[in-house]
């Protein structure tokens, strides 16, 4: 994933200008305060949003992929991205299974065997949140995205989702606003 | 990282197959569908059956009261499930995993089912309280199935826009008008025909389902470009 010079303006408001990065495998750390992009950054690289000016290219240089040929490369956790809460745990992770042609996801890794029963929105935000994560890790097979993924979590949460960062097998991208302890262990800057 | 389950040919289909299952899924456990649409068919279908009943009413008008039953019952159907996906960020889960014209696809076919549903809810209720004659059935049940996916494709890709600008949606009935006009005009016309068991023009037909298809492939061909903006 390489990015130059990218910018985002929403009307005459810049959000970010001159952007650039080129990632490979591993996990990255996008840090900042509230307001200052991540999450539109994370948007423009999974392909979500176009950027103002600058370039992204993903995976293979010479193919140039456009943003519409991305479907089913790139999975992304954030809190602007939902499940559907008329369906119940097992429902969403076997729909979002099926769509990316992979095997449900290991409940009981992410503490959700008791809860596959039941429908999206009759969990806590920390459930909420696992079942969100163990969806994204599930379905990626090229890059993950994570938006804040340590919202809600309890400690549990939190060491099954160092756990699955740490063994994901591609590039890891984490946009957090915390600058702190485990993160700067793992992440590349 | 997980393996992509090998199969070329029945993944695409799978994956179909999965986003229609779930569509069915989330509109009867929601309560719009049940709620809202069901509800106002039975209750406008009872309404019309009691004022009407006794009195001697054309093959014309109970084609219309029909078709603007149930197309009032199901118009914003659609337009709502394409909206409810963005509010609650799962049609950016959409987006990350599959091309979105089989995501609007899949959503115009299912609502062409649910159409068809409350079809089936107000056509006998109409029959029984109007005394439509028993031997017109057949073309008129022929014409509903017909008709059904023709207006879901017809509102399909309407539909879509409103949910990609909000601002739009106020003027859903504007911008629906001249879509849903000549097919609902099509369908009136040959349902009257069917059930005054006269000529009966096969042209009307053919109109109804060369629009909706236009319509439907209007549709498929223009997400891209929509998503692309």
């Amino acid at each position: 994933m390489v990015a130059s010079n990218l910018s985002k303006s929403f009307g005459s408001k810049t959000i970010f200008a001159g952007v650039s990065f080129d990632i490979e495998d591993g996990v990255w750390a996008i840090i900042g305060p509230n307001g200052s992009g991540k999450t539109t950054l994370l948007r423009i690289m999974a392909g979500l949003l176009k950027a103002s000016s600058g370039a992204m290219e993903w995976f293979d240089k010479e193919k140039k992929h456009e943003r519409f040929q991305l479907p089913g490369r790139i999975a992304m956790c954030s809190p602007d991205l939902g499940l559907y809460k008329e369906m119940t745990v097992f429902e969403n992770a076997r729909f979002f299974a099926d769509l990316a042609r992979v095997p449900v996801p290991d409940f009981v890794a992410w503490g959700l065997s008791g809860h596959i029963g039941k429908r999206y929105h009759e969990l806590s935000a920390g459930l909420k949140q696992r079942a969100k994560l163990m969806t994204a890790f599930a379905v990626a097979r090229d890059v993950i995205l994570l938006d804040e993924p340590e919202q809600h979590l309890d400690a549990e949460g939190k060491a099954i989702l160092d756990n699955m960062v740490s063994s994901f097998g591609g590039p890891v991208v984490i946009a957090t606003n915390n600058p702190w302890k485990e993160w700067r262990k793992i992440a590349q800057f | 990282m997980p393996q992509t389950i090998p199969g070329k040919n029945g993944e695409k289909l799978r994956s179909f197959r999965a986003l229609l299952a779930k569509e069915i899924r989330v509109a009867f456990r929601g309560r719009h569908l049940v709620g809202v649409g069901f509800g106002l068919a039975i209750v406008l279908s009872a309404t019309l059956g009691f004022s009407l009943a006794g009195t001697k009413v054309g093959e014309r008008v109970i084609a219309s009261l029909l078709w603007i039953i149930v197309m009032f019952s199901s118009s914003d159907t659609l337009s709502r499930s394409f909206a409810k996906e963005e509010d609650e960020g799962t049609a950016d889960q959409l987006r990350l995993r599959v091309p979105m014209p089989s995501v609007f696809l899949a959503k115009t076919l299912a609502n062409a089912f649910f159409v068809l549903l409350i079809a089936c809810v107000v056509f006998p209720l109409l029959c029984f309280w109007l005394g439509v004659r028993l031997s017109a059935l057949p073309l008129v049940g022929l014409l509903v199935l017909i008709g059904c996916p023709a207006l879901s494709f017809a509102q399909g890709f309407v539909g879509y826009l409103m949910s990609r600008g909000r601002a739009l949606s106020a003027a859903y009935p504007v911008i629906v008008m001249p879509v849903i006009l000549p097919l609902l005009v099509c369908l009136v016309l040959a349902t009257s025909q069917a059930l005054a068991e006269g000529t009966f023009s096969i042209n009307l037909v053919v109109v109804i389902i060369s629009e909706s298809l236009a319509a439907l492939v209007a549709g498929l061909v223009l997400v891209p470009y929509i998503e692309e903006e």
